[in-house]
Parts: structure tokens; sequence; C-alpha cells
């Protein structure tokens, strides 16, 4: 596969550059200034986050999954369609809206405050799934349990939710990974984790060897959290036999009704209808023409992240077609496992990795727009194959069997029948990675070439220097409004019963 | 004329395992309706799919018209061999319509004449009003039916078929197996059936091969395996079947249920199994009779009676459903075997 070799070669080059970087650093050098930087604190402290943050996601979940899926909550179709939508609002975008409204220097700037913001903006991971697996699961059971002499509350406590676990662990582990990775939020409420570290030390110094050490660490850290995650649901898939049309029963909430109403409500105030009331107040403050002019000043940052995400998107999908279909058909060795390690990779680390790896190779690369589109392609690699293999899992053989019998050569029952099929998985894949690409800042932070700025770019940096301003907000609406569409159409498709997993 | 000859043809999924096909040798005449029958795992789905293309068999060779199609230093592709092949799940294209599925193997030809050829053969299937219909909107016999239709249109030489009717109701399999076996007829067409329903085999095919662990037990017509099995394994999976201990003595195999002739011309001395169908055994009640009934299975149109020996071995008998005798009634025991058919003590 003459795709899958390069970009294997930019998912290893980056780790390996970053290892060989962090081990040439001598050891008592290393200790001497890791203690300077109270390393073991900050590890602390980042896994603190990154703990209180799913929990605060578990919280929001949980219960507003089981609400719009399992009751009869007032409102519940209508809450059900907008529980997902703040994954249009990237946290750091989060992290500026709570700016707005609280003072400076109050509690939000501080391990709790990015808790409550990264656990705001991520809960739909959380959400998506388990409400999922909420709508799967045959009433059939919770009926055996009622026959066997079980109460309803004993059913949600003893079935329905111990059914939910690998939805649950699976949806807590891409936060809990969120939380580890995450540079956005955390310099924004200048809380000291090992992403800003890494990010301060190579804007003022030249030395390699120190980030370099602390990138490997935080890598070996999440990808030991992947491992856990692919051990543990390795064991707990349940397979459940699928039942016909029948959907779960509600469960009337009686007295609960409108207490319930009000947290589903408050969830998705917080995280949604704030979030775009205030963007959309703080930037309504500009002046008329200085919005123009704003917009007019902003609009090649525009091009600059449309363009390289949606170049970014589709080399992705094209690889992850040729990957998923080789794979599928045993016609090559098994290469998307290996871009899981993309995945894993915090983008501080891959900047940083990238930035390195393609100076020292490839120079003619480094310091153009193409790091980016290498960038988002390693990071993002993974969900467009996750995408792409769930398209063709469903694809009986026989149908392509079908097409051969009938005089049709590989590559022909190829474009006639394969493509057609998977085409809206194919295209919930492209339009998962451009969203992702969109709104990717820690990684372009770093490899951007000098003057080659993107939205999510600009906004942190606005946000940084002015602070909450009306340029930042208005910036950021305009990011998230140009996120949503496609979402929304993402999240179409996931009704339809196509969504990629993942 | 010869169309199929398999010869040797042997496939192996994995290493460790047996054979899924072991050495199959047989030959298809041109027009002729060839049903493969066994249980599940007996490799008949994997013999059809070597003929198809869609498997590459380890040793042996695949001869279609006397062209090799697949052997030592051959091999040609499923798009080549210009076989019809219909799906146990129909693989329809849910993507096209019923005219554009049934078009998918005519893209040779041009427009109209593709036109044409469809419009025939939806006709030839009687769904010429269901043309511009989606598949999921057809019931489960017209998207047989479109299965049957697409892998025609191209008027292919020989048509596979797997399990076509596994996926039907039972009124309907009997209605479809007939009208697919009048269209088969109708356009002269060779076809190759693979079910594990022996009535099925029986009713369509001219000539029935049983498969067992990826052997051909026997390929002869439907009467010939049913009275005449070539194997125990037949004589037991075709149709309901006692075996009784018989002796060979100069008179004919004695046996508990009296002698029988010995056409097969075994040893005297040697020690025999007579097999025995329901239908050679009759009784009639005697209260000095040796038998007893032990059980009455009530099968609408016929009760099948078991009946139990002075040496207590277990015999069948089928009887008309108009009289009933309860359990406990002690019967005399007949058998009027019009074929002999004995198997060795040890097989």
């Amino acid at each position: 596969m003459s795709l899958a070799l390069p970009t294997a070669f930019f998912v290893l080059g980056p780790i390996g550059f970053l290892l060989w970087m962090g081990l040439a650093q001598e050891g008592a050098d290393f200790l001497e200034r890791a203690r300077a930087l109270e390393l073991p604190k900050v590890v602390g402290q980042v896994a603190l986050l990154a703990t209180l943050a799913t929990a605060w996601a578990g919280g929001l979940a949980v219960p507003l999954a089981w609400l719009t899926v399992r009751t009869d909550l007032p409102g519940r179709r209508l809450m059900h369609w907008l529980a997902p939508l703040p994954l249009a609002i990237p946290p750091y975008i989060g992290a500026i809206v709570y700016q707005i409204l609280l003072p400076p220097g109050g509690l939000l700037y501080s391990l709790w405050g990015a808790a409550w913001v990264l656990g705001l903006f991520t809960y739909p991971h959380l959400y998506l799934l388990v409400s999922a697996a909420l709508e799967r699961t045959n009433p059939s059971l919770e009926e055996a349990a009622r026959g066997a002499g079980l109460t309803p509350r004993q059913v949600l406590v003893r079935v329905t939710l111990p059914l939910l676990r690998p939805a649950l662990l699976a949806g807590g582990l891409i936060i809990f990974l969120y939380g580890w990775a995450d540079f956005g939020v955390v310099s924004l409420l200048r809380v000291r984790t090992l992403t800003t570290i890494i990010y301060d030390y190579i804007q003022g110094t030249l030395d390699w060897a120190l980030p370099a050490a602390l990138s490997v660490l935080l890598t070996a850290i999440t990808i030991c959290v992947l491992l856990l995650q692919l051990r543990i649901l390795g064991r707990a898939g349940y397979a459940q036999i699928v039942s016909g049309a029948k959907p779960p029963p509600t469960v009337a909430l009686g007295i609960w009704r409108w207490p319930a109403f009000g947290y589903a409500a408050g969830v998705l105030t917080l995280s949604l209808l704030l979030p775009l009331g205030l963007l959309g107040f703080q930037a309504s403050r500009l002046s008329a023409p200085a919005a123009v002019a704003f917009a007019l000043g902003q609009w090649p940052y525009f091009v600059n992240s449309v363009w390289t995400a949606v170049t970014g998107a589709s080399l992705a999908l094209v690889i992850a077609l040729g990957v998923g279909w080789l794979e599928g058909r045993r016609l090559t060795r098994p290469v998307s496992g290996l871009f899981q390690i993309g995945y894993a990779i915090p983008g501080t680390v891959l900047g940083l990795g990238m930035a390195g790896f393609v100076h020292a190779t490839l120079p003619w690369i480094y310091a153009t727009p193409l790091m980016l589109i290498v960038a988002y392609l390693v990071l993002y690699i993974t969900p467009a194959c996750q995408a792409v293999k769930a398209a063709l899992a469903q694809l009986h053989p026989s149908l392509e069997e079908a097409a051969r019998s009938l005089g049709r050569r590989p590559l022909a029952t190829f474009w006639s029948v394969t493509l057609p099929l998977i085409k809206p998985g194919f295209m919930g894949g492209w339009i998962l990675v451009f969203v992702l690409s969109m709104r990717e800042l820690a990684a372009t932070l770093i490899v951007r070439p000098p003057g080659f700025d993107t939205v999510p770019v600009r906004i942190w940096i606005y946000a940084m220097d002015v602070g909450p301003e009306p340029q930042a907000a208005a910036l950021a609406l305009a990011l998230v409004l140009t996120i949503a569409l496609p979402w929304l159409a993402l999240l179409s498709l996931r009704s339809r019963g196509i969504y990629p997993s993942g | 004329m010869e169309l199929l000859a398999l010869e040797q043809v042997t496939k192996r999924y994995a290493a460790d395992r047996p054979p899924a096909v072991d050495g199959l040798t047989l030959t298809v005449q041109q027009g002729e309706i060839l049903t493969f029958l066994g249980p599940s795992g007996c490799g008949k789905t994997t013999t059809l799919r070597l003929i198809a293309g869609f498997e590459v068999p380890d040793s042996g060779r695949v001869v279609i018209r006397s062209e090799t199609m697949a052997g030592p230093g051959r091999w040609v592709p499923p798009e080549e061999r210009g076989i019809g092949v219909v799906f146990q799940d129909y693989a329809l294209f849910p993507h096209l319509t019923v005219a554009e599925n049934v078009g998918f193997g005519l893209h040779h030809l041009g427009r109209s004449a593709r036109r044409e050829r469809v419009r025939q053969i939806l006709e030839l299937v009687g769904l010429e009003t269901f043309a511009s219909r989606y598949p999921h909107a057809l019931s489960g016999g017209q998207q047989q039916r479109v299965a049957l239709a697409r892998a025609l249109a191209p008027a292919p030489a020989l048509i596979l078929l797997d399990e076509p009717f596994s996926n039907l109701d039972a009124d309907l399999r009997a209605q479809m197996r007939e009208e697919v076996e009048r269209i088969l007829r109708h356009t002269g067409t060779t076809a190759i059936f693979v079910t594990h329903d022996q009535e099925e085999a029986f009713t369509l095919a001219d000539r029935v091969g049983v498969l067992n662990q990826g052997r051909l037990e026997q390929l002869d017509t439907p009467e010939t395996v049913y009275h005449h099995p070539a194997t125990r394994f037949v004589a037991e999976f075709v149709g309901a079947t006692d075996f009784l201990p018989g002796a060979v003595t100069a008179e004919g195999i004695a046996t508990e249920l009296g002698v029988f002739p010995n056409p097969e011309g075994r040893d005297i001395g040697e020690r025999v199994k007579v097999m025995l169908r329901p239908d050679d055994i009759t009784f009639v009640p005697r209260p000095d009779g040796q038998g007893v009934i032990v059980r009455r299975y009530f099968r609408g149109s016929e009760n099948l009676y078991c009946l139990r020996l002075p040496s207590g071995h277990l015999v069948h008998s089928s009887q008309g459903s108009a009289t009933v005798y309860a359990r406990g009634t002690r019967v005399r025991a007949e058998a009027n075997l019009i074929h002999v058919v004995t198997f060795s003590q040890g097989a």
C-alpha cells in the first residue's frame, strides 16, 4: 500500500525522534531539572484534572442519556437531539465563554475550573456512546429480570446499568485521555500541566532535550491508558442478541418529571445555550464598521483553516479506504493498529515531535502548510479508519461476489458496488476528520509555518494576549458555527444508523 | 454433453483442520439439475464456491465446457467464468432498482438491448411491474425472484444456487421451488443447488449428490439414493431408517422379521445389517404378537409407530392416520422389502 507507508512513517517518526532526543538527556541533569519543575506534583495534578473531568462528564452524560432515552422526560426528543451538539464547541472556546462570564482571577483559573470546562464540553462523547447502548438494549433482558421478581429500581441497578459498562468505559477513557492531553483549556486558565510546560519551554529556549523527555513521559502515560482501554474493552464487549424493531420501554418519572427536566435543561444550558448566547452577546459589542474590518482582517485565517482541514480529511479518508479495503480482504498486513499511536499522542507532543523530525528528515516540508496537513492526518487517521471499517463491515461479502459472478472485474466491482454502499459511512468519517482538524489547536500552534495562522490559533492568541474580548468571541462564534453545520450533518447520519463508531 | 467436471478437487481452509472438500470428482451434463445434499459443514457450499471461482482449490481441476477454470497453473477469475450465482441472502444491490439489479450483468450490451433483455427476463419471473422498485420494498419471494432473474439475465451456461429457499416461509418455499424449476427447465439452464433439505433435493433434482465431511458419498437419481443408498451414512441421512441385524444363509438373509432375498450376493455366514424404511414395515394387532407399540407420532397424513421387537430392537412403521392403535398394543410386525439393502456389521 503506497499511501500507508508514508503515513506510518509520519506516525512513528515524531515519536521516535522524541524518544531519541529525550533519552539522550543526561540522567543526573534531567533529575535536577525535573525537581526544579516539581514534576511529580505536576503529574499528580494532571491525573487529578483528568479524573475530575471524567467524573464530571459522567455525572452530566449518564443521567441525561438515561432520561432522554428511557423515560417520559418532557421534551426528550429535542434534548436527545441537542445533547451531542456541545461537541461543536471546542473546550478552549468553552474556557473563553466562562472567562467572559466569571471575574478574572477567581476559582475558574484553577484545576477545578479546568475540570469544569473540560467536563462540560467533552461529555457528549460519553453521551453518544451511552445513549446508543441504551437504545440498543434488548428489552427482553429487562423483562426477564422483572419476570425473575426484581423491582424496576433493582432492574435499573442490576441489569440496565451493568449492560452499559462497555459504553461507559469507552466514553470515560476518551475523556480521561482528553484531560491528559489538553492544552487549550489549561493554557487559557493558567493551569500548569505537562503540555503547558512543554509549550513554554519550546517558546522560550532552543533546548530540545527537556521538552522531549516530558513528551515521552506524557505519551507513555496516554499509551498506557489506551492499552488499558483496549484490554478492558476486549473483555467487556457484551454480545447482546439483537431484538426486533421493538424499542425499549420508557419509565414513567411521576413526580420526578419536572426536577429531571430541570436537571437536563440545566446541563444543556451550561454546555450549549449559555456559551452560544454569551459568545453572541460579546461579539455584538463590536460596532458594525469594526466588525466588518475585523471580518476582512480574519478572512485569510479562515481560508487557511478550511483548506488544510479539507485536504487533511480527504487524504485521511482516501488512505483509510485503501487500508480498510485491503485489510478486510487480508491483502495487506494490518497497519491501522499502528495508526492508533497517532490518536494516543497529545497534540502538543505530536507537534513538537513532528517539527523536530520533519526538520531533520524532510526540511523542504518544514515551514510549509503541508506540516499542518500531515499533522491532521497523523492525529485523525484512526477515526477515519474506524469509520471506513465500520462501513465495510456492514457490507456483506456476497454483494461483491455477486458483482464478480455477473462479470465485473475487482476494480469495477469496487466502483459500482462497494463505493456506493459505503458512501454514507465514508462521508461521516470525512466530516468527523474535517471537524476535528478545523478545531485542532495544540499541534497547529507548534507546527504552523510563521505567519500561517488558523482560526483556532488566532482565537487562542487573542484570548491569551488580550483576554476574552469581543474579537476573540466573534472569531470563536464563527468557528463554532462553521463546525456546527457539518457536525449536524454527521449527527443526522448517525440517527439513520450509519454513524461511525468512534 | 458434459458441461462441468470436477477432478479430485480438494480445498483446505486451515492446515490443522480436515479438508472442507476432499478429492471431489463428478461431472454434470448440459441441462441437468443437480443438488448437493448434506448436513451443515459437509462442504457443499465450499464446492459451490470452488465452481463459481470464489475459492481457489488446493489441488485438482475445475473444468467447464472442456476449458480448465482452476487447476495446476491456471486460474480463471469468477467474472470470466460465465456462471450465475443465487446467494442464500440473495445479495441484491440495495442501491439499485430491480431493473438495474437485473441489468447489472449486461453491461456489455447496448442500452436498448439491455432494456429489452431486462424486460424479457422480468416477464419470465413475473416481476415486470416491479422494475423501478428498490429491493427493500419487495417481499422475500419477490427478492428471491429478482436474484434468480439477475443470475439468469446474462444467459449463463451454469447457475449455482446456495440454499436459495432457506429464508422463505414453508408454504412459499414449495411454491418458489416449483416456479424456479419451471424457469430453469424453460430456459434449459444447467443448475446446481445446495440444500440440507432432503425433500427439496428430491423434488427438484435430476441427480442428488450426498456429501459428508467433504467427500461425495453417492451421486445418483433421487430414487436410487433413497432405495439403494451406497453407504450407511446416506441411508441414515436420507429418510428415516432402522437397521436390523441379520445372518446370511443359503435361503437368504435371516432376521427377526423373516428371511429376505440376498440380491447383493453376500457370503454365507456373514453378519449384516438390513436397512428398513418405515414404509417397509406393517403390523397387525394380535394379543399373542411378539412386538409392542412403544410410541406413536402423529404426522397429519400418517401415523408413525415405534415398535419394540422381542430382541429389544426398535423399528418404525408408517400407517394411515385413519386408525389409531394405543401404546402398549401387542402386534405382529412384518417387513415387505422391495429393495433389500444391507451393510456389513461393522460399517
